[in-house]
């Protein structure tokens, strides 16, 4: 077996026997490892993966999900579904009102008419891509089949807009808007490199990442394993009530679809769910939120580069 | 440790990254692309991000050279394991793309 792109999602499934976890790839169960930790059972499965398959860049989409620490503040938690399928958009600047912002690249305005056009480079059941090659604000793509897995109260709760393919036969639908949509939020004490451009005045997401990054609270909390704790937070303050099974968090244009774990552990592993990783979202209570965390301006941050 | 085939030399050159980049800061890169797209999004993650790489290339470099790049030339992805350092990919790679 060879995989010639990388960096597939491999749906795995563990267990512990006696004081040993056992791992392994639900289609593929004779790739498997085991390890005194799940940590270490993982890092194995990775091994194993890679040596069967080429693919060193391999991720793992466990069911039932990874075992988590506590962490404090936290209520409870959503799942994002992380898209990798990978896209570039060929009429970026046609799709929103104000064209491309001259200095970071974000869409300014709203979206336009025009459809989405794609080159497809890896047609997983969901994706994305930027709106100026590797730069701008990155949209979110679906397969047909996802979107049949979603319910019709669920997908009534978002604009999906038909997508133009240069190639392939997938039919794909752009996440172009959402009536459930929440923000990022800071984590009180969290150090985070958070910019704002100085023309068109968007800033890129709060995302906590790197050693450095995380509060005290928290990192304290997970033991020093800092790099396993979740990227991205929202606030309990901000979801709706009752909260729906699926909504969108992040910032339009850059919709990012996100589930309770309940309506995802539904969909894992589901046909039409392929190439979906899913990262942790915490909740967590708004003494824990940082609600204005600081701002540098693109032009200190950046000069002349692109994000 | 043996190395019969390029999937071996291939193995080898996630293990030094994925060492390094958690050594400096950074996370495993098998977190997924969209993650670390985010990531990017900051400056300072890109300059460490970049140092990290380079230093597992210079590491991966002094492997191969040592004990499988004579044995086997190899077509690994991007050049690993042929005759080509490395390091001088990931420089080519950074100069294109603006890093």
């Amino acid at each position: 077996m060879v995989t010639t792109v990388e960096g597939r999602v491999f749906v795995c499934s563990w267990r512990k026997v006696g004081d040993r976890i056992q791992v392994w790839v639900r289609d593929l169960p004779k790739l498997r490892s085991e390890g005194a930790t799940f940590a270490e059972a993982d890092e194995a499965l990775w091994d194993v993966i890679c040596a069967a398959t080429g693919d060193g860049e391999n991720i793992h989409e466990y069911d039932p999900p990874a075992p988590v620490t506590r962490l404090p503040g936290v209520s409870s938690e959503l799942v994002l579904a992380g898209c990798e399928g990978l896209a570039f958009i060929t009429n970026g600047p046609d799709l929103f009102a104000g064209g491309l912002c001259p200095q970071c690249d974000h869409a300014r305005g709203q979206r336009t008419g025009q459809p989405l056009k794609l080159h497809v480079v890896r047609a997983d059941d969901a994706g994305r891509a930027k709106v100026k090659q590797y730069s701008g604000s990155r949209l979110k793509f679906f397969s047909e089949v996802f979107l049949s897995l979603l319910r019709p109260a669920e997908r009534a709760q978002f604009e999906f807009r038909s997508v133009e393919c240069d190639r392939g036969r997938k039919i794909f639908f752009e996440l172009a808007g959402s009536r459930v949509h929440v923000p990022l939020v800071a984590l009180r004490g969290a150090s985070l490199d958070l910019w704002v451009c100085d023309t068109c005045g968007w800033g890129n997401q709060p995302m906590h990442a790197g050693m450095g990054s995380f509060p005290a609270w928290l990192s304290d909390a997970a033991d020093g394993r800092w790099f396993e704790l979740p990227a991205w937070y929202v606030s309990a303050a901000g979801l709706p009530r009752p909260l729906p099974t699926c909504l969108t968090v992040g910032r339009a244009p850059e919709y990012a679809l996100c589930f309770t774990r309940r309506r995802w552990a539904e969909l894992v592993g589901e046909r039409g769910a392929r190439g979906i990783k899913s990262h942790r979202v915490p909740v967590v209570s708004s003494e824990y939120v940082d609600p204005d965390p600081p701002r540098r301006l693109h032009s200190e941050v950046w000069g002349q580069a692109r994000p | 440790m043996h190395f019969e085939t390029a999937v071996d030399i291939h193995r080898q050159f996630h293990y030094y990254m994925s060492a390094i980049l958690i050594a400096t800061g950074l996370e495993s890169p098998n977190r997924g692309e969209e993650f670390w797209e985010d990531r990017l999004q900051s400056p300072a993650s890109r300059d460490a991000l970049k140092r990290a790489m380079l230093r597992g290339a210079d590491e991966f470099d002094r492997w191969c050279a040592g004990r499988a790049r004579e044995r086997l030339p190899g077509t690994g992805r991007g050049g690993i394991g042929s005759e080509v350092s490395l390091r001088l990919v990931l420089e080519d790679y950074f100069r294109q793309n603006g890093w």
